[in-house]
């Protein structure tokens, strides 16, 4: 290949990459997209390298869904240490009415052109959102409700022009709705769904149950159980309904009253215990803290407490716990273990 | 496979194709520069996009390149496979419905150096990719995160992407079929 031809390659190549990361955009304007088509269409060479382009950027999404360094720990090598705090992220922008006019007009150009049109639709709210170890993280939906994620959760938002679904993998969720009687607002955990209209309630996603607690307004939850029919339960302000994993053992959803303030003192990184068990807050500040506490012994573990704790500070309960009680706290290299003075 | 209430998720190109898609995938992941077949599917790829007579109008440009290649790929296997019941020595040298015991393993293995090569990325760089890739952060959400500009965010990814794709042109060039792999 001659040096001419090659630099001109090489060119092609580059804006080939360029443009892979471009069309990964949120805001992508028309006119850019236009541009890409005429970009791509002036020559085979041109849709030889986007393509090469997009397969080296799905390995590379391969290979980054492998990795399972902690963010902090990769930016730490550059020699700054980053703090996660919980962070109000812009507001995606709506759709306007005539983009999405556009967009019908423009898919019924394409069935004449014999075009499947099924890859082509609006563009999905289908978003998902994740949280690490004692990460907190909070998004606005494009239509106004507030999901806000607590430590090491998982979510996938899809939003439609007729309803509103959110999805949680792991972890606990707050949700404020917004209200929309023509798109219901639904959250999934496993089968659990629990349906709002405009409303503040808090889904907890846990290994075997789910825990929905509301602060405000009403929800509907149903899940299925072995009876014939699915059970249900309305809940209002200062209820809540725990739902297990297993169909088998949804056999009633009578909601109880709690303190939902309680419930979601997360949310300013607070914990509050009200005669929990050692075990139960140790486990809850667990969830927080690389820094883990551990303790072994079922006397210490069976004791309760009292008292309202910043989130990420274990220290804060291994003081309380030393200083008020004959409990002896011991460092170790990556957890620390509390035990009762003999 | 997304259903129709559900719109197109923007999963990676094995939620967004139907089976046809399966095809682009496997020729993209088998691709051989210069080799025959990915010059034939990117001139015809190439002439049906030339079809479209108003560009300006197509929602979604990706998908619908994506998805022209797709159908190419997919009739080309089509052909192919028409072709190779009359002649048996065609057979070797096209990549098998689907991948055996020794492609997953060598896919495998692209895939952990492709991590290492993640890893010769400079901090900022990696951790892009990460967030992007892997955490599904928006340009803004991880410009904001690093108080660097959106553009600057796209050009770490930019690099990112051109280091991969070196690194697989530089590896595929090495092992075509028939030749054996490594």
């Amino acid at each position: 290949m001659s040096a001419t031809a090659e630099r001109e390659l090489n060119a092609i190549r580059e804006a080939a990459t360029e443009w892979v990361v471009q069309l990964s955009s949120h805001d992508l304007t028309e006119r850019r997209r236009a541009e890409f088509m005429t970009w791509l269409r002036r020559s085979p060479a041109h849709v030889a390298e986007y393509l090469d382009a997009e397969a080296a950027w799905q390995a590379m999404t391969g290979a980054a869904t492998q990795d399972a360094s902690a963010i902090r720990d990769v930016v730490r090598e550059a020699g700054d240490v980053v703090d996660f705090p919980a962070r109000v992220l812009p507001p995606r922008e709506p759709m306007s009415r005539t983009r999405r006019m556009t967009w019908a007009a423009a898919a019924v150009f394409l069935l004449a052109i014999g075009v499947p049109i099924a890859s082509l639709l609006l563009r999905s709210g289908a978003d998902v959102y994740i949280t690490h170890l004692g990460e907190t993280r909070r998004v606005n939906l494009t239509d106004g409700s507030t999901v806000e994620l607590n430590t090491q959760s998982k979510v996938r938002v899809e939003m439609s022009a007729t309803a509103r679904e959110v999805f949680i993998d792991g972890g606990e969720v707050f949700f404020k709705v917004a209200k929309d009687p023509a798109r219901p607002f639904r959250v999934h955990s496993a089968s659990t769904v629990v349906r709002a209209l405009g409303t503040e309630f808090n889904v907890h996603r846990q290994t075997d149950r789910t825990v929905v607690t509301v602060v405000e307004g009403r929800v509907a939850v149903t899940a299925p159980s072995d009876e014939s029919a699915p059970l249900a339960a309305e809940l209002g302000a200062g209820q809540r309904v725990s739902v297990p994993m297993t169909r088998a053992a949804v056999v009633s959803m009578a909601p109880s009253s709690v303190e939902a303030a309680r419930a979601v003192a997360w949310r300013e990184q607070r914990l509050i215990f009200e005669n929990e068990s050692v075990a139960g807050a140790v486990a809850e500040f667990n969830r927080y803290n690389a820094r883990q506490l551990r303790v072994d012994d079922p006397k210490l573990r069976a004791q309760r407490i009292s008292g309202v704790f910043k989130a990420d500070r274990p220290d804060a309960l291994v003081d309380f716990l030393t200083k008020t009680g004959n409990v002896r706290a011991v460092e170790q290299a990556s957890a620390i273990h509390l035990s009762l003075e003999p | 496979m997304a259903s129709k209430d559900n719109p197109a998720k923007d999963r990676w190109l094995a939620e967004l194709f139907d089976r046809s898609g399966r095809d682009l995938l496997r020729f993209l992941a088998s691709r051989l520069p210069n080799s025959h077949d990915a010059e034939d599917l990117a001139q015809e790829v190439y002439l049906r996009l030339l079809r479209v007579d108003d560009v300006g109008v197509i929602r979604d440009p990706r998908s619908f390149a994506l998805r022209v290649a797709s159908n190419v790929a997919h009739e080309h296997r089509m052909l192919l496979r028409n072709r190779l019941e009359h002649s048996p020595e065609a057979l070797e040298g096209q990549p098998a419905e689907d991948p055996g015991p020794y492609d997953r393993a060598w896919q495998a293995q692209e895939m952990r150096r492709l991590g290492e090569v993640l890893r010769t990325l400079n901090p900022t760089c990696r951790a892009i990719v990460l967030m992007h890739r892997r955490d599904h952060m928006t340009y803004q959400e991880i410009a904001d995160f690093f108080g660097l500009s959106v553009g600057m965010v796209k050009k770490h990814l930019s690099f990112g992407l051109a280091a991969c794709r070196d690194f697989l042109q530089r590896t595929r060039r090495a092992s075509r079929p028939g030749e054996g792999r490594p």
